[in-house]
């Protein structure tokens, strides 16, 4: 096992690409999947408070229900009444909405609700940019044209009247509840899109670590000395395809382990069957990169061309799968597309395995084999034209003089 | 029974003819040199015997036996130190020596000693946690041989080992490859410093276009060539006719006058310089200094594969 020892030994001195491309690609994904909110549906609603100041100048019951009909929708906060004061507070965010009720304001609405004329007006400071301003903005005025119409409505009721009547009428609110549909996103979706967003991961850091491994031990040099020694052939690649195995294993093994630790309800939820499927999906998929690295190690690729084809094809791949964007939002033509591609064959198992019972029937498991047959053949077609490039190349150096000779086999 | 035996062996590359029936026969605990110019098929040659590259026609034999890719057997009794530096920059020094000891040799004990053997020969036991990174081109020279002859094989083929090496490193690689031929090692050497193979070899292969144009030893080849020794002699004045007299005697293959040197090429003759020294006597010619140089086997080279650049 001197190879295998040796290879794993490489890649030890080349541990900075499992790192950033393995495991930091997949914390990332992790993060960006844990970032997304989905939904919260053992929680009961909570509406938005903002927090407010009253400056109460007039002190009628007018302005009072100002006040009782704010503090059921906010938080109240004290602000002198004072210019510099009204300044500081809504230039440093200390409220949300300031209200200003001027002195006779009370005597003015009721005089103006009654006569049908327009209704004198408040000081009022908010932010464009604030929501919270804006919602305790309109209660305040939902509360003033349910007095406006109570008076309007009811000559002889008095004011206090009207305002106990307004106040009980805006007071009342809908009856709120959080409901999920069959397809709602639960963390076991969390953990969908964390197997999505994998492909990324496993594409860059499967072909970018085998595309380093195996162009370092195929080195002509280091490759023509093993050949000359007592080691058979056979060994030799087997014990190669070993090593590349056991990393194309380990960065599996991590991300999917990474990401169930993660979302451990999502495991709960998922049946083992789901899960087991999952794993080996995600298993068939990173044969495909092992099969890319191993291409690049035949072409002599260097460690820079390996980063780039790792990157990009990861990318496109990763995008194409869905993992970016949505599917659902891609054009027909985009779609043809990305059933070219792997990672959309990757995703649609993932998908369906999600979901199986926890005794799945032939039926349900049929399109998560096609699936994962199609991630197969993508593997078996990489492995051919690369192993058809290690035969032109043995060929070539062997028919083209002496230069050539020095970097036979 | 020969080391290495090999008889007619054809080789081509396309159109072009690399090995021409060549064959050469090594004897156990020879040093062979082999000679040739770039592009002669020194390199194709040591390829085909170490099963690297097909070949069209021919037999190679060693240690009397047929070779062939999967005689792991023979192998196993083969050294090879590449011409370029070929060890793994992952690996310290033991690491590299370690690992390819490891393919000759699986017992861990054994490898181990032969590993410490190997480092303590070519001297590198200060160097043995450095990564190649970090050595000179002489300590990256002397880690190839170790990689290469650490399982103590009973044939070692050294390709240009001492190229891009400073003189101290040069004659301590020589020194120990003196040594391993003392111990029993066959080593076939190619180089393309002449010195070196007069220097270590016990005999001397000249070969060019595929084909081997003369063997034998050192002294055997400046005999075939004809080729004696180069006398200079530093005179102020020399007559036309001293000099025609000189180039008149049997052992001077040609002598001409600058003004200031005499510069005579003899071919091989028992009293050369005296020859000269008395002609220039009867001219009344006082000789300055006078410097008689054998022949080295560059001249051998040169007389034997010519003269014109080489791509």
């Amino acid at each position: 096992m001197r190879v295998f020892k040796c290879a794993l030994r490489v890649m030890r001195a080349h541990l900075i690409f499992p790192l950033v491309y393995i495991v930091g690609l997949s914390f990332m994904g992790l993060f960006m999947a844990m970032s997304f909110s989905f939904g919260q549906a053992d929680e009961q609603f909570q509406p938005a408070r903002g927090e407010y100041a009253v400056v109460d100048r007039d002190a009628s019951a007018v302005s009072q229900g100002m006040i009782d009909a704010l503090s059921a929708v906010g938080d109240k906060v004290e602000v002198a009444d004072d210019r510099r004061a009204f300044q500081d507070a809504v230039a440093k965010g200390a409220v949300d909405y300031l209200l200003v009720v001027p002195e006779g304001y009370g005597d003015a609405f009721a005089a103006a609700a009654r006569e049908g004329t327009d209704a004198p007006s408040l000081d009022v400071v908010f932010s464009y940019y604030s929501a919270e301003g804006a919602y305790l903005d309109e209660a305040v005025g939902s509360y003033l044209s349910a007095v406006r119409t109570i008076l309007a409505a009811h000559p002889t009721a008095t004011l206090e009247e009207a305002v106990d009547d307004a106040l009980d009428a805006v007071g009342h609110t809908a009856q709120t509840t959080i409901l999920t549909t069959d397809a709602g996103m639960t963390e076991a979706d969390r953990f969908l899109f964390y197997l999505q967003w994998s492909t990324y991961t496993l594409f860059a850091g499967i072909t970018v670590c085998i595309g380093v491994l195996t162009a370092t031990m195929g080195r002509t040099d280091v490759r023509r000395r093993s050949l000359t020694s007592p080691l058979p052939f056979i060994s030799y690649n087997l014990q190669m395809g070993l090593a590349c195995l056991v990393v194309t294993a380990f960065a599996w093994l991590w991300t999917f382990a990474i990401g169930a630790i993660a979302f451990p309800q999502a495991m709960t939820s998922m049946t083992v069957a789901g899960v087991t499927w999952c794993a080996l999906s995600m298993f068939a998929f990173c044969l495909i990169p092992l099969a890319i690295g191993f291409l690049l190690g035949q072409l002599s690729a260097s460690i820079t061309v390996s980063n780039a084809v790792g990157n990009i094809c990861g990318m496109v791949i990763s995008f194409l799968g869905g993992a970016w964007v949505p599917l659902d939002i891609m054009s027909p033509a985009v779609l043809q597309v990305a059933q070219l591609m792997p990672g959309y064959w990757y995703n649609k198992a993932c998908g369906l395995a999600a979901h199986l019972n926890s005794v799945p029937t032939l039926d349900a498991i049929v399109p998560i084999l096609q699936s994962m047959g199609v991630l197969l053949l993508f593997t078996a077609v990489v492995l051919v034209i690369a192993l058809l490039v290690a035969r032109m190349r043995t060929q070539t150096s062997t028919a083209g003089g002496n230069a050539a000779a020095h970097t036979a086999l | 029974m020969n080391i290495v035996d090999v008889k007619n062996l054809v080789k081509r590359y396309g159109t072009t003819l690399a090995l021409d029936h060549f064959n050469m026969e090594i004897a156990p605990g020879e040093v062979f040199g082999l000679l040739g110019p770039n592009g002669s098929g020194k390199t194709t040659a040591i390829n085909c015997i170490l099963q690297l590259l097909t070949y069209d026609k021919g037999s190679i034999e060693l240690f009397g036996e047929k070779m062939s890719p999967t005689r792991y057997d023979l192998k196993r009794c083969i050294g090879v130190v590449p011409q370029n530096v070929a060890v793994f920059e992952e690996l310290t020094v033991r690491e590299n020596i370690d690992y390819f000891c490891g393919l000759y040799i699986s017992d861990a004990a054994e490898r181990r000693a032969c590993v410490n053997d190997a480092i303590e020969f070519v001297g590198l036991q200060d160097y043995v946690k450095h990564r190649p990174k970090k050595l000179s081109g002489g300590l990256l020279r002397r880690l190839n041989i170790a990689c290469g002859i650490a399982h103590k094989p009973e044939l070692a083929f050294f390709d240009e080992p001492t190229v891009a090496v400073d003189p101290q490193s040069r004659a301590s690689i020589l020194q120990g490859i003196t040594a391993m031929s003392e111990r029993g090692t066959t080593v076939v050497y190619t180089s393309h410093y002449m010195e070196e193979v007069e220097e270590i070899c016990s005999r001397i292969m000249i070969m060019d276009k595929g084909r081997t144009l003369a063997i034998g030893t050192n002294a055997q080849l400046k005999i075939m060539t004809g080729i004696g020794e180069r006398i200079e002699v530093d005179v102020l004045e020399l007559p036309e006719a001293a000099r025609a007299k000189v180039q008149g005697l049997d052992c001077v293959q040609s002598a001409d006058y600058d003004g200031h040197v005499l510069r005579i090429t003899c071919g091989n003759g028992q009293h050369n310089v005296s020859d000269v020294l008395g002609i220039l006597r009867t001219f009344d010619v006082t000789p300055g200094r006078i410097w008689a140089e054998p022949p080295t086997l560059n001249d051998v080279f040169l007389e034997i594969t010519g003269r014109d650049l080489r791509d």
